[in-house]
């Protein structure tokens, strides 16, 4: 009685185990592409044969990013646009002389759902 | 009390404006935009962005409103069509463009200008606000394309107008008048003649088109700058389908053209109608300025633009795009020949006939005939030529040759794989690696291959995320659209993209469009002028640049299988015209395309857009990607995205989201199934451009509908209405 108690339980639980791995396994393959970029797994890598020299053609201006500096540099640069872009694409519809706020010592921000 | 607009889209602020003390719009920031907006509230920095939008009194008051967005309409037998080919077909919902070429500023301006004139009944009610009795401008725009103010003031002169053969190089000066420094655009918009031959000819003209633009350095109170801007005269140029007898193309129309500079299109209008002899008697909301207006006479010529780039020859692609195509009388495009009597009151749908459910269905592909077998292609695969990938660099595609040597080294069960794509495409054989891609117009997306600290925790941090591009456009700095384009491709190189689908070409066609905000402008030219600088410098970077949505992906709603009919002309001036700055110009690596229907094909499966305009007109190599189609598992065959063999013949190259390459294996079981090279030739890539001119096409091009029961219609073409 024991025994087929322990069976069962672990039939059940192996049952339950092989159907997981059954649907994972597939839902793994169908989305390699997905797991792999989210993992960051890369599937092929280069190889360098014979005397074809550097093969990296094209070079980041940031330098290397292994490099921490190149990571900071290109994300200062990417910040920077970003500010730029909002300093000259912004558009002044009306003004009846409020802006700019150039003497304003209080400012009280409000939006949609700020109350 | 100071309001900031931070949304894309066109408000509606005529009802807030009496209780602002200043109105800004800055949507939307990203991830460090809010710090430009504050400098601009303290007046640090000086307002020199310009609205690349019409702001309308009332959104819905555009023609293009009528028969889009959630006000889409169904066809008229919706049941039936849905019973005869299947709901999973999404060809329920029908979108005819009866705005024409006439969008955003091109509508309001050129009635406006009619209005002005006494022309075309521009003033008549039809299509006015609510309860007007007349049409009126000035009731009708709250801030013109163009638009923007500054915290200083300047003047501006137009030195010179020399009008070359191709382009046409005008020279401005801007003067800084007021007492702060700032940045100060110079505008140039073109209006080209809307004569008897064009009345006849149904070839319809904007009153007021950009035509080229240039922003100054800044200015300091008093200093001056003189700024060049070259037109090229293509984009004066008008698409006239009945051009050689009836064969369509581009014409140069014959009569007085005009350039103006403007602060804004209105503004440049009414400097046009001022050296026109009109002035504010004549109904004009202010007296424009001649001097700021140059005329010149051009006569007729259809033949400047009728070569294209790879061959071909330009000419009608898109007739069974126009719904009259299939049903004669069905739509009535807008008219500046008769505001009036053309303005869409009514929403336009129909019944599908059976020749119109024969192509929504999808499946018209045949074996052509004359078509090798799949042994004969296939025998020429699995030869070892030596040739790897880092070998291929610097051969051209033009060198067919060498690259069919490269290719056939692998076996015809490889090939599904270069058809896949899902935000990674995987290796191809042995020949092509696996590479990443990215996808988003202000971000590429994803999250970057280092961790930072964040509350306690090591994370991946995102991509910068920037300025909407409509934002990014409104800076009308070219400078700054390039170096968008560097950035993002440098981002695109740090988190291994080969290519990044971060340029969106669709047209503001409305201000509802659910994607606006990734787009770039409701005008063609600016798109087309903004995208190039972008493109090319995403491009030097080494990461491509992929366009997105080609084409005509203006709503949200439905946007699944939604059938929009249209006019040649106003696709060509339009929506094609919004991406060829970016592909033809720019050298983008690739395109994604749109979920919409040109007419009755999924945008995947037209050849006239993907081959036709693209490889032969454009001369275009870059990469062919559906919009989302999905496959992850196993392919099944029917549906509208799932029509394999159409869409690869259509000249389509890859599916987006099938990441297993699920419809490239069909269509090779099914080459194989129906001994069917041409299909493997396909799978191949082969038929795409390179040294075979398009006139001798290599395959055969337009496949028929397979049920084409309506034998009178041989082709399955039925013929144009008279």
């Amino acid at each position: 009685m024991r025994n087929s108690k322990l069976w069962s339980g672990l039939t059940s639980v192996f049952a339950v185990l092989l159907v997981v791995a059954l649907v994972g396994q597939t839902l793994a393959v169908s989305n390699a592409s997905y797991i792999n970029s989210a993992l960051r797994i890369s599937t092929t890598k280069v190889v360098q044969t014979g005397e074809s020299g550097d093969t990296t053609y094209f070079k980041s201006a940031f330098g290397n990013f292994d490099d921490p500096a190149a990571q900071q540099a290109l994300l200062d640069a990417t910040f920077q646009q970003n500010i730029n872009e909002m300093r000259e694409g912004a558009v002044l519809l009306y003004n009846n002389g409020a802006l700019p706020l150039a003497d304003a010592k209080q400012v009280s921000v409000t939006r949609w759902s700020s109350c | 009390m100071v309001v900031l607009l931070n949304s894309p889209y066109q408000m509606e602020v005529h009802e807030i404006l009496p209780y602002c003390d200043a109105l800004m719009f800055i949507g939307t920031p990203g991830h460090q935009g809010f710090v430009g907006a504050a400098e601009l509230l303290r007046g640090t920095v000086n307002p020199s962005g310009h609205l690349v939008d019409t702001y309308a009194t009332s959104s819905l008051s555009a023609p293009a409103t009528v028969n889009s967005g959630t006000d889409t309409p169904l066809f008229a037998n919706v049941d039936h069509i849905n019973s005869t080919i299947g709901s999973d077909e999404c060809a329920e919902y029908i979108s005819f463009q009866a705005e024409n070429i006439y969008i955003g500023y091109r509508y309001y301006e050129t009635r406006y200008a009619d209005a002005v004139m006494g022309k075309g009944n521009a003033s008549d009610p039809a299509g006015a606000l609510p309860g007007a009795s007349s049409w009126s401008y000035a009731d009708e725009v709250q801030f013109p394309f163009g638009y923007g103010l500054s915290y200083t003031t300047f003047a501006q002169t137009l030195d010179s107008v020399d009008v070359g053969e191709d382009e046409i190089t005008v020279k401005a000066t801007v003067t800084n008048t007021g007492d702060v420094a700032g940045k100060s655009v110079v505008q140039v918009y073109a209006q080209t003649p809307y004569g008897d031959y064009e009345i006849e000819h149904k070839v319809e003209k904007s009153a007021v088109q950009l035509a080229g633009f240039a922003k100054t350095g800044i200015l300091e109170p008093g200093a001056s700058e003189t700024v060049t801007v070259t037109v090229d005269k293509y984009l004066l140029a008008s698409y006239d389908s009945t051009a050689h007898n009836g064969e369509g193309g581009y014409i140069l129309s014959d009569g007085d053209y005009y350039l103006a500079i403007g602060n804004d299109a209105h503004d440049a209008l009414n400097n046009i109608l001022a050296g026109q002899g009109y002035n504010t008697g004549s109904g004009m909301t202010a007296d424009g300025d001649p001097a700021k207006t140059h005329k010149w006479n051009q006569g007729f010529d259809d033949n400047k633009y009728r070569n294209g780039e790879n061959g071909g020859i330009v000419a009608n692609q898109f007739e069974d795009c126009d719904l009259n195509y299939w049903v004669p009388g069905a739509g009535v495009y807008l008219s500046r020949n008769d505001w009036a009597g053309t303005y869409p009151v009514e929403q336009t749908t129909v019944e599908a006939t059976q020749e119109m459910l024969d192509v929504l269905d999808g499946e018209w592909y045949e074996k052509p005939e004359g078509a090798p077998s799949y042994a004969s292609v296939a025998a020429s695969f699995g030869v070892d030529s030596g040739l790897n990938l880092a070998m291929m660099k610097d051969v051209p595609l033009s060198d067919r040759e060498t690259w069919l040597q490269f290719i056939y080294q692998l076996q015809p069960e490889d090939l599904p794989n270069a058809t896949a794509e899902s935000f990674q495409c995987p290796a191809v054989g042995d020949l092509s690696p696996a590479f990443g891609v990215g996808d988003g117009c202000d971000s590429v997306g994803g999250s970057l291959p280092h961790t930072v600290e964040f509350n306690g925790e090591q994370v991946n941090p995102p991509t910068t995320r920037y300025c909407s591009k409509i934002i990014l456009t409104c800076t009308w700095n070219t400078e700054l659209y390039a170096e968008r384009g560097r950035l993002m491709g440098e981002d695109g190189l740090w988190s291994g993209f080969m290519i990044n689908y971060s340029l969106g070409g669709d047209l503001h066609r409305t201000p509802f469009g659910g994607r606006n905000y990734e787009y770039m402008s409701e005008c063609p030219t600016m798109s087309y002028l903004a995208s190039i600088p972008e493109t090319a410098a995403m491009e030097q970077t080494g990461s491509h640049m992929g366009a997105k949505h080609f084409c005509n992906n203006d709503q949200e709603f439905y946007r699944e299988g939604v059938a929009v009919f249209f006019n040649e002309q106003a696709f060509r001036e339009g929506n094609l015209r919004a991406f060829e700055g970016s592909l033809r110009k720019g050298g983008a690596g690739g395109i994604m395309q749109s979920f919409a229907r040109m007419g009755l094909k999924w945008s995947s499966a037209s050849y006239a857009m993907n081959t036709t305009v693209l490889r032969n007109e454009w001369g275009w190599t870059g990469a062919i990607d559906t919009d989302a189609a999905p496959c992850f598992e196993e392919y099944v065959d029917g549906g509208y995205k799932n029509h394999a063999a159409e869409v690869l013949a259509a000249g389509t190259q890859e599916w987006c989201l099938d990441s297993v390459g699920g419809h490239g294996q069909w269509v090779l079981q099914k080459a194989k199934d129906t001994d069917d090279g041409n299909l493997l030739e396909r799978l191949l890539r082969r038929p795409s451009v390179g040294s075979t001119p398009s006139a001798v096409p290599e395959s055969p091009t337009e496949w028929t509908p397979t049920r084409s029961s309506s034998t009178s219609h041989p082709g399955g073409r039925p013929p144009s209405p008279a």
